[in-house]
């Protein structure tokens, strides 16, 4: 079955390269200024890389200084990053810095007047530093906190001052997880789409994505869109795959209790500003919308709007569905791999799905987009297929990569005992894999869940009126200066996906959560 | 003379109190046995400052340690793995935490490395030696900082028989020459017990000495 889900993967990918290449152009369209725009995507992604990376291993190294009463809470909220919607951080930044903003409110309250502006590439940076400088600080934290007890203690009884400690002790620690982090950053970054849509002021800071939704959305140039589609993907391929085969190899894990070296009184204080600084920026844009969203009944009035109802029911089948159909893709794949006995055919059946790692959300979109109009069909009509299957595809390298070691360990341990039991699938299922793989499977249908729900690039090339999903209505009631709607939205598209994201894992992994 | 003068010490989330009292005179060498999670590494953690006591005196020639910060104690210890930062030499590893100029540095822990039979070695990365090597590296590092009190935490039990033997004469010989007072948390009592002056073990969760 795993062979069977694994082909259909590679023939669609196969279908959506197909329909990239052959996409009608449309002579009239603008002409496409290939070379700025990647360079401005390049200057973007590598600012917005550097700030989110400084700023995320600053973080890193103060947590891993300090132990206090909620250091577990700091993480866990660092961890909620890899789901907080990016439409959602964009509308904080804007009732925030914006310019009926909190900030705006704040100088008129001492009369005064804000005349800066968040829109542009500071405004880029700023939101990507919000974004991914948690998802840095909570990879790095993880390397730090598993230096061996004894190194730490031998560096702290040799008295190494605070930059010897980071030189000895921290980068070690720190380096062979570098390059996979800012690989990763650097994909998200240079990929951005709602936050550059939002918040990147026009076309000369635009990125391919807000490109590509350009190109379909405004000038309908299909081709130019394939054409800026494959461009982008080469970019990425050429860019992050050389960092992530050349990431280094040597580090050093712990599993037994960390020892904690607390610094004196001076570094200490600054570790503790650093994480202070750390939650400030990345909680306020969540909380923003918050505020926003109940001044001037907000609430009541999306409430009691018709289109808000149906965009939260569609973006809730979309993701329920979606992360209903992830798990079990994820699992038949992890399954077949860990049978798999030879290398070459477990390398085949996870690289389509991690290939999508390189595809963001908008190319995939596009290439549903054309699939759908080569057969003939009505976008509309085919658009909540999209939408489950462009979700699917998003989260199935998440997926893969929190099962497959689960089911990797299962088929090791158990496999041959397995084998010569032989029990019947269900059996082996209900007593072996379920309670083995609960907490893992938890973990993501949570996160495909809040994947899908907060995305806004699958459906930013099918949403219409009658068909939208939550960050699409959000986008809408943006552009249409409904921004206390937008507010209210992004409230409740956060709460449902921190809940979900909080909520879920432990109900799946119910009492046998260490399994 | 090193002083735990009835030390009482609870971990912030544990149940278990421990309890220890020891006195060790310099150039002698004290085994300390148990089972594990009794409590042995404990008592090194606190005599080298990574934990304090909640109650009791840790002294040296009737000073207490117990103000000092952790690098100020006189205290070198060695544990039974990652004693070396795996990325620099032997050489670096051996100068590291002696406050002296560069040349000089180097020319002492060339010396040091010498002593143990690794100068040939002393460019390598600690990554490439042997676990043998790896803990006479680190003992040529006890060398250089000279601190009167040495804590060895199971620094035998990865090694084979006979370059256990061979560490356990260099250790004897140091403690001896340099007057150092050693102490040495060990489950191999036999192997062991031979080169002991004195043997304590830890049993429900205090300290007692062995006949």
């Amino acid at each position: 079955m795993g062979w069977i889900v694994g082909t259909a993967i590679l023939l669609f990918i196969i279908a959506l390269f197909v329909a990239l290449f052959s996409a009608p152009a449309n002579e009239a369209a603008p002409e496409i200024d290939m070379a700025s725009l990647l360079s401005m995507s390049l200057v973007q992604a590598s600012l917005s890389t550097l700030a989110a990376t400084a700023s995320g291993t600053a973080m890193a190294i103060a947590l891993n200084r300090l132990d206090f009463p909620g250091r577990s809470l700091v993480i866990s909220v660092l961890s909620s990053a890899i789901v907080a919607p990016a439409i959602a951080v964009g509308i904080g930044l804007l009732a925030i810095w914006g310019r009926a903003g909190i900030v705006a409110d704040l100088f008129a309250a001492f009369g005064g007047k804000w005349t800066g502006s968040i829109f542009g590439l500071h405004g880029t940076v700023l939101a990507h530093a919000v974004l991914d400088a948690p998802l840095v600080a909570r990879i790095l934290v993880d390397r730090l906190d598993a230096i061996p007890p004894e190194r730490q203690k031998l560096g702290q009884s040799l008295g190494l001052k605070p930059l010897s400690r980071i030189r000895l002790l921290d980068w070690p620690a720190m380096a062979p997880a570098l390059p996979g982090a800012i690989g990763l950053v650097f994909l998200l970054c240079f990929t951005s789409f709602p936050v550059v849509l939002l918040l990147g002021g026009g076309p000369a800071n635009q990125t391919f994505e807000v490109a590509i939704y350009g190109a379909v959305r405004q000038s309908f140039d299909l081709g130019g869109a394939a054409r800026l589609a494959l461009v982008q993907m080469a970019v990425c391929m050429a860019l992050v795959v050389p960092i992530l085969l050349l990431a280094p190899q040597f580090g050093q894990t712990s599993a037994g209790r960390r020892h904690v070296w607390k610094p004196g009184g001076t570094e200490r204080a600054i570790a503790m500003l650093i994480v202070l600084a750390g939650l400030i920026l990345y909680v306020t844009p969540l909380l923003a919308p918050l505020f926003r969203g109940l001044e001037n009944g907000g609430l009541s009035h999306v409430f009691a709007s018709d289109s808000f109802w149906r965009a939260l029911i569609t973006s809730l089948g979309v993701g329920t569905l979606s992360a209903c159909l992830t798990t079990l893709i994820a699992l038949l794949l992890a399954r077949a791999a860990a049978a798999s006995r030879s290398k070459t055919s477990r390398a085949a059946l996870m690289l389509p799905a991690y290939a999508y790692l390189l595809t963001p959300a908008v190319v995939i979109s596009l290439g549903l987009f054309l699939i759908v109009r080569s057969l003939g069909l009505a976008a509309e009509n085919a658009a909540p297929f999209a939408l489950v299957t462009g979700s699917v595809l998003l989260s199935l390298p998440f997926a893969l990569s929190a099962l497959a070691p689960a089911t990797a360990t299962i088929e090791s341990r158990y496999g041959k005992v397995l084998e010569s039991l032989a029990p019947s699938a269900l059996t082996r299922w209900r007593l072996v894999e379920w309670p083995l793989l609960r907490t893992a499977i938890g973990t993501v249908l949570a996160m495909a869940f809040c994947f899908s729900l907060g995305d806004l690039g699958i459906v930013a090339l099918f949403g219409t009126e009658h068909l939208a999903t939550l960050p699409w209505a959000i986008n809408r009631a943006l552009g249409a200066y409904r921004t206390n709607d937008a507010a209210a939205m992004t409230a409740i598209l956060l709460v449902i996906n921190f809940a979900v994201f909080l909520v879920l894992p432990k109900l799946v992994a119910g009492r046998n959560r260490n399994a | 003379m090193l002083e735990v003068d009835q030390v009482r010490f609870t971990y912030p989330k544990g149940t278990e109190t421990f309890h220890y009292a020891l006195t060790a005179g310099p150039g002698t060498i004290s085994i300390i046995s148990g089972p594990s999670g009794s409590g042995k590494s404990t008592l090194f953690d606190l005599i080298a400052g990574f934990a304090m006591p909640m109650s009791g005196d840790i002294r040296l020639s009737g000073t207490s340690l117990l103000p000092m910060r952790v690098a100020d104690r006189p205290v070198s210890i060695l544990f039974q793995s990652n004693n070396l930062f795996d990325h620099l030499t032997a050489r670096q590893n051996v100068a590291l935490g002696a406050r002296r100029g560069a040349k000089e540095v180097g020319k002492l822990a060339d010396d040091a490395l010498g002593r143990m039979g690794l100068l040939g070695f002393a460019g390598q990365a600690a990554s490439r030696l042997s676990g043998g090597q790896k803990q006479r590296v680190a003992l040529a590092r006890t060398l250089l900082r000279d601190r009167p009190v040495l804590l060895l935490d199971e620094p035998f039990a990865a090694l084979d028989p006979a370059l256990a033997d061979e560490m356990r004469t260099l250790i004897h010989n140091l403690t001896r020459d340099r007057n150092w007072i050693t102490l040495v948390i060990s489950h191999l009592e036999t192997a062991d017990g031979g080169f002991a002056d004195q043997r304590f073990e830890m049993r429900d969760g205090t300290l007692r000495p062995l006949a």
